[in-house]
């Protein structure tokens, strides 16, 4: 430590201990430097100061107590290596050594730093020569700001706003995915309305005519024409459901639904073509099933599963059942079991699980038509009610569809007859 | 599919049907099936042609509204009707290839999907017009170009 007079240096540090000195002077030296102490200790910046040579620390403030968690008595005249992981004191010292040689002030933005009660915190830190008489660098003034906070802070920022970011992306594409399926399935109808509309006139007309025999295969052309539109129409739907059910968007409109009805209004429906494929079609239904579904969907679940057992049992009988009944997976649960059973080819075990899922089909399609879709949009409206589809089945022997639908609580047993 | 009664009273003295449809092909072929079953039959390419031609044909016993239409949709134009005193009981049947957007007409109108069969639509046309006027089996008032 200097012998110096204070006055004539600029070094805070120095005890007031001049000989020359009266009793006065020590007393207003002594006040004034416990108030430049006070000013110190109340500034919540660390402030530090290091002897040039050695690098010890020769003053501390109560701030820099409190971030390194040490005692500034436990910390005058010992230096970096005392307190700190020798890679971060080596870090340290090289740093002061670079401050004193280059004289003025270095500004470090971003300093790690190991604290004994706060863990590591970041700093940024000032670091400042201060010469002697002769411009010797003679301490090493440290003032050091602790930016753990806000560095956390900017970084919380950062990360909401990314998350932000990142979910009105993510709701940007689920937009786009609701708009592209609202656009494709106008834009896809539209063209199939008045195609349809015509030529339903056009035969609706011609059979009202007293024909020759030319314009009698002209009206075929037309209902042959009208059965492609159908199947385009078919195809469309389809692939809009596709569509909806990847796109997590198949909403269902849940009402009382009566299940016969459902059955008997997909029996008229299907009617021609039933008489067509030359099958007949038995109904056995336990009376006046009700369950919260969205109609329309059983309906489609049902027309698929009509229109396969149609297609693979062409000239053979086809039963639907439906009945209350203990769920196939859990006997303590009651379910409403829809089944629709075929005399057709049957469909062979390994083929049954793999046919429920997209473009898939248990034969070639150079014998059946269809895309592979109708099954799994099937599957996908029973998941959707809750409900499950299985299949019994031996190649040869026919097939059976069992849709389980849950009866909830919603779900009523009517008394009455069977529609 | 649940349907909920067309608002509108159906009981006021009305003529024929008003179609309000931009797409060119439908609106003719909508056109060509009424007219073949003696329909008498309007038409208007967006809601504010329909507005306009309101005020100045008799009152329609169905108006069948597409959505999708350039200048006023058909949303648009369901509220203006039901905000007026007289046209608020004209019945409005919603003619639409959306699934999705209907929004709350689907509530208050009945919905025709596109592509609908002719069956359904004279069906339709029959429930709120009665039987037309005009004997079956004729040719169509004008000649229809498609």
């Amino acid at each position: 430590m200097s012998r110096r007079p204070p006055t004539k240096k600029s070094a805070l540090p120095l005890a007031p201990d001049s000989p020359r000195a009266d009793g006065d002077q020590i007393i207003r030296l002594k006040q004034s430097l416990a108030f430049i102490e006070a000013v110190l200790d109340n500034i919540p910046n660390m402030i530090f100061v290091k002897d040039a040579h050695e690098l010890r620390f020769v003053r501390f403030n109560k701030a820099g107590e409190e971030l390194l968690g040490y005692r500034r008595e436990d910390l005058i005249g010992k230096n970096d290596y005392d307190f700190f992981p020798k890679s971060e004191a080596d870090f340290f010292t090289s740093m002061d050594r670079d401050v004193l040689a280059k004289g003025g002030v270095t500004d470090i933005p971003e300093e790690p730093i190991q604290t004994r009660h706060h863990g590591p915190q970041f700093l940024h830190t000032k670091k400042i020569p201060i010469l002697n008489e002769d411009g010797e660098p003679e301490f090493l003034l440290g003032i050091s700001e602790n930016i753990t906070e806000k560095k956390q802070a900017e970084a919380t920022r950062i990360r909401l706003q990314e998350e932000k970011l990142a979910r009105a992306e993510a709701e940007k594409a689920v937009e786009i995915r609701d708009d592209f399926i609202a656009v494709a399935s106008h834009e896809l109808r539209t063209p199939l309305t008045p195609l349809k509309l015509n030529l339903e006139l056009l035969s609706r007309r011609l059979e009202k005519c007293a024909l020759p025999e030319e314009a009698k295969n002209l009206l075929r052309i037309v209902a042959a024409s009208l059965s492609q539109v159908d199947r385009m129409t078919a195809l469309v739907e389809d692939l809009l459901d596709v569509s909806r059910i990847s796109a997590g968007r198949m909403h269902l409109e849940k009402t009382p639904t009566n299940l016969s009805q459902v059955i008997q209004t997909v029996r008229s429906r299907i009617l021609t073509e039933l008489q067509r494929a030359n099958c007949a079609l038995t109904l056995k239904l336990e009376p006046g099933i009700i369950g919260k579904w969205d109609a329309s969907r059983i309906e489609q679940v049902l027309t698929n599963l009509l229109t396969n057992a149609l297609k693979y049992g062409k000239g053979k009988p086809i039963e639907i059942e439906s009945r209350i009944s203990r769920s196939f997976s859990n006997s303590n649960l009651s379910v409403c079991e829809l089944s629709v059973r075929d005399h057709g080819i049957g469909i062979a075990p390994d083929d049954q699980l793999r046919i429920f899922e997209r473009f898939e089909r248990a034969v070639s399609t150079k014998m059946f038509g269809g895309i592979g879709l109708g099954l799994y949009i099937t599957r996908e409206i029973v998941t959707a009610h809750g409900g499950s589809i299985r299949i019994e089945s031996a190649p040869g022997q026919g097939s059976r569809f069992i849709v389980e639908l849950p009866l909830g609580a919603e779900t009523l047993l009517e008394a009455g007859p069977a529609l | 599919m649940t349907v909920s009664v067309a608002q509108g009273n159906p009981k006021l003295p009305c003529v024929g049907i008003l179609l309000v449809e931009d797409d060119d092909a439908i609106r003719e072929a909508l056109r060509y099936a009424l007219e073949y079953e003696g329909y008498d039959v309007s038409s208007a390419s967006n809601g504010q042609d329909a507005l306009d031609k309101l005020k100045t044909l008799p009152r329609p016993c169905l108006v069948l509204l597409d959505l999708m239409m350039p200048v006023m949709n058909g949303w648009e134009l369901a509220e203006n009707l039901s905000k007026d005193a007289v046209l608020s009981t004209i019945p409005v049947v919603i003619v639409t290839a959306f699934s999705e957007k209907v929004g709350e007409l689907a509530k208050t109108h009945r919905i025709l999907k596109k592509p609908m069969g002719i069956d359904l639509l004279l069906s339709v046309a029959h429930e709120y017009c009665g039987q037309p006027p005009q004997a079956l089996g004729k040719p169509p008032l004008r000649p229809v170009e498609l």
